[in-house]
């Protein structure tokens, strides 16, 4: 294709908490907030930083290496998908449970579909099985219940909770 | 920052099964209220189209809900309060993981197994149970669900004082309306099969002129119509129409060790899906004992043999694996794979009201 050059190639973005971070305009358009960003009339590409105030480094480095990896690889065969899979594990297995939910805000703010799909089903795999306390303490919820108001929940749906573990 | 948004927690919450969520409306009276909210019914329902059950009726006995999955091994007795033992009950159709049934007394019942809670519909006048059939399924140009009553085969036999007519229920009206006199099914019915559905349509076999062709209701329209069937080019004949990958399809065989199942996404084409080889050295060679039920994720086939049991079918290798020995003495095919969901037929009509419930 023949395009001008453009004199700069990347995207600079500034966590919170740490240096600019250079992107490729390829994977900054998956995060629809910088994308919006870019196209807003007074962005120059040379010259303006993008701040991200919501973000931190360590999040913003995770979403751009999930991308990075997941573009580099959207082929269908059989090995790749097992690579995927891989990386896939040890990039949860990075995050302790606060972390995860703080990604998945980062990834909301930054509104990149992919990454935040892929954290809702982590997050969905990690409560599936777990007890309602456990949940209630995952999401930092407080039970509004009445004992009597719970109870009357878990009687009605009983055959719900059969071989479920309570803690 | 523990708080997660309600848009994000939608997210994470449509990927979990029905029963978890079923336990989570314990966590606090919003994720009640969000669980239990239509718009996030719909989007569950819509995200878990391959969640299946099967249904697998029994004589005298409630009927069994199984795991299609031949590795889970999960099998267990559905209650409800209007099966006990030595009851007859007839499945009819099922949408949405609602399943239509009809029970020996007359009583018409909307049951959603997977969350345990039904509701009964009007039993329509002079309504003569086996010798009608229902058709059911979803409107979407009124977001409504329809359960039409048609007359069956078992119609032909008089009986004095009874005359066949074809009537509507429409859920949120909740009465039977009577269709216009010159809406007949071409042919009679078989009631011998549950009505299946796809695309706001409703579909049965019906006995036709020299073979058995698929009946088509069109829920909207509120018109029969004969669906053509595949090009024949053996004298096969139909023996089970049903809904495979989101396709109308039928089972098309003669005595030969093996048939042929084909889809069709108009009405119209016809594109043949898989053929099917017979067990062989079971002398199950009777087109009308198979009934596919739907598809695993891993590729095989669920096929239900009947007086044998639920085989996994793996189409590469041609082999069948059999993962249940449940046993249909009856001639009624009525076993179904039915879609796990949230749809509650309690609150319905509240539901279907709201403007978010969209197909």
């Amino acid at each position: 294709m023949a395009k001008t050059p453009e004199p700069k190639r990347t995207i600079s973005l500034k966590p919170c908490d740490g240096d600019v971070i250079e992107v490729s305009p390829m994977i900054a358009k998956q995060m629809q907030t910088i994308q919006s960003f870019i196209e807003d009339d007074s962005f120059i590409a040379t010259t303006t930083i993008i701040p991200l105030p919501n973000v931190t480094a360590f999040q913003l480095s995770k979403i751009i290496d999930y991308l990075n990896y997941h573009s580099n690889s959207k082929a269908v065969a059989d090995n790749v998908k097992e690579s995927t899979k891989k990386f896939d594990e040890e990039f949860l297995k990075e995050l302790e449970h606060d972390k995860l939910k703080e990604l998945l805000h980062a990834a909301n703010y930054l509104n990149v579909k992919e990454v935040l799909d892929f954290l809702c089903q982590a997050v969905a795999d990690l409560i599936q099985d777990k007890s309602v306390k456990f949940v209630r303490k995952f999401f930092g919820v407080v039970n509004d219940y009445s004992v009597e108001e719970e109870e009357d929940i878990r009687r009605t749906h009983a055959w719900a909770f059969e071989g479920v573990e309570e803690d | 920052m523990n708080h997660i948004q309600e848009d994000i927690l939608v997210e994470i919450l449509k990927h979990l099964p029905v029963k978890t969520l079923m336990q989570f409306r314990c966590v606090c009276k919003s994720w009640l209220r969000l669980i239990t909210d239509p718009f996030f019914i719909n989007t569950h329902l819509h995200f878990h189209t391959n969640s299946n059950r099967i249904i697998f009726p029994r004589k005298f006995e409630p009927p069994l809900s199984i795991s299609p999955d031949p590795y889970l091994n999960s099998t267990h007795k559905l209650n409800l309060p209007y099966i006990k033992d030595f009851t007859f009950y007839y499945v009819k159709g099922h949408c949405h993981g609602l399943l239509c049934l009809i029970i020996d007394d007359g009583t018409i019942v909307l049951w959603n197994p997977s969350i345990n809670q039904h509701t009964t519909l009007p039993i329509p006048k002079k309504f003569k149970k086996t010798r009608e059939v229902l058709g059911f399924g979803f409107d979407s140009s009124i977001n409504d669900y329809k359960i039409i009553r048609a007359p069956s085969f078992d119609c032909k036999c008089e009986v004095v004082g009874y005359r066949p007519c074809v009537e509507i229920l429409t859920l949120t009206s909740n009465y039977w309306r009577k269709l216009a006199d010159e809406v007949i099914p071409p042919y009679f019915i078989d009631n011998n099969q549950q009505s299946v559905t796809v695309n706001n349509a409703v579909y049965w076999l019906a006995l036709g002129d020299v073979s058995t062709v698929v009946l088509k209701f069109n829920l909207t329209e509120e018109k029969f119509a004969v669906v053509p069937n595949p090009p024949d080019d053996c004298r096969s004949r139909i023996s089970w129409v049903g809904v495979l990958n989101n396709s109308l399809c039928v089972l098309h065989s003669n005595m030969k060790e093996y048939f042929d199942i084909w889809a069709t996404r108009d009405d119209c084409n016809w594109e043949k899906l898989i053929t099917v080889s017979k067990i062989l050295g079971l002398d199950s060679l009777e087109p009308l004992d198979y009934a596919p039920l739907c598809f695993n994720k891993d590729g095989s086939l669920v096929i239900s043999v009947t007086g044998k049991g639920l085989f996994a079918y793996d189409v590469a290798l041609d082999e069948y694996t059999m993962f249940s020995d449940v046993n249909k003495v009856s001639f009624f095919q009525e076993d179904a794979a039915y879609t796990e969901s949230l749809v509650s037929p309690e609150t319905m009509v509240i539901n279907l009201n709201t403007p978010n419930f969209i197909d």
